[in-house]
C-alpha cells in the first residue's frame, strides 16, 4: 500500500519520522491496530451464537486480563 | 398450525437470522475493506441466501415486513400472529 505520510508532513519537519502503520518503520509512541484479513470464518450457526463471523474476533470476556481461551488459539 | 409446520417455520426463521447477521458483520468489514474481493463475494452470496430464505418464508407463512405482502386480494399482515404470540416461529 502506498502512503503519502512524508509528503503530508513536509511542512512539519519534526513529524517527518512519522510513518503510516503499513510502512516499514513504525515510529515509537504511536498505537497501531493490525490490519484485519478476510479469513477463518465461522459457519453461520456458530457466528450468530458468538456474535461475529470472524474466528479471530471471537474474544469472549474471561474475567482475567491477557488470558486466551482454547477456542481463541 | 401443526408441529411439522412450526418446525419448518422455525428452520426458515433461524436461517434468516443467521444470514442477516452475516450480512451485518461483513458490512462492518467492507466498510474498511471496500475492495476486498473475497469479502465482496461473501456479501453477494449471503445476500442471495437471505433473499431466498425470506421469499420462501413469506410465501409459506406470510409477510415478515409490510413489503413482503404476497397476496393481491387480502391483507395478511394484520391477521398474522404478533411477535409476542410467537408469530415468527
Amino acid at each position: 500500500m502506498s502512503c503519502n505520510c512524508n509528503s503530508m508532513n513536509s511542512d512539519r519537519p519534526y513529524m517527518t519520522d512519522f510513518k503510516h502503520p503499513d510502512c516499514e518503520n513504525q515510529t515509537i509512541a504511536m498505537a497501531y491496530v493490525p490490519w484485519q484479513q478476510f479469513r477463518n470464518l465461522y459457519d453461520l450457526d456458530r457466528a450468530l451464537q458468538v456474535g461475529t463471523i470472524f474466528a479471530e474476533l471471537d474474544k469472549p470476556f474471561t474475567g482475567k486480563g491477557g488470558m486466551c481461551r482454547e477456542r481463541c488459539l | 398450525m401443526n408441529a411439522a409446520c412450526n418446525v419448518e417455520k422455525q428452520r426458515l426463521m433461524n436461517a434468516i437470522y443467521q444470514c442477516g447477521f452475516a450480512i451485518s458483520d461483513i458490512t462492518l468489514f467492507l466498510d474498511t475493506h471496500p475492495k476486498d474481493p473475497d469479502a465482496l463475494d461473501y456479501f453477494q452470496h449471503m445476500k442471495h441466501k437471505y433473499n431466498h430464505f425470506v421469499a420462501e418464508y413469506e410465501t409459506k407463512f406470510g409477510p415478515l415486513t409490510q413489503t413482503g405482502e404476497q397476496r393481491q386480494n387480502y391483507w395478511q399482515w394484520a391477521v398474522s400472529p404478533w411477535p409476542w404470540e410467537r408469530g415468527y416461529y
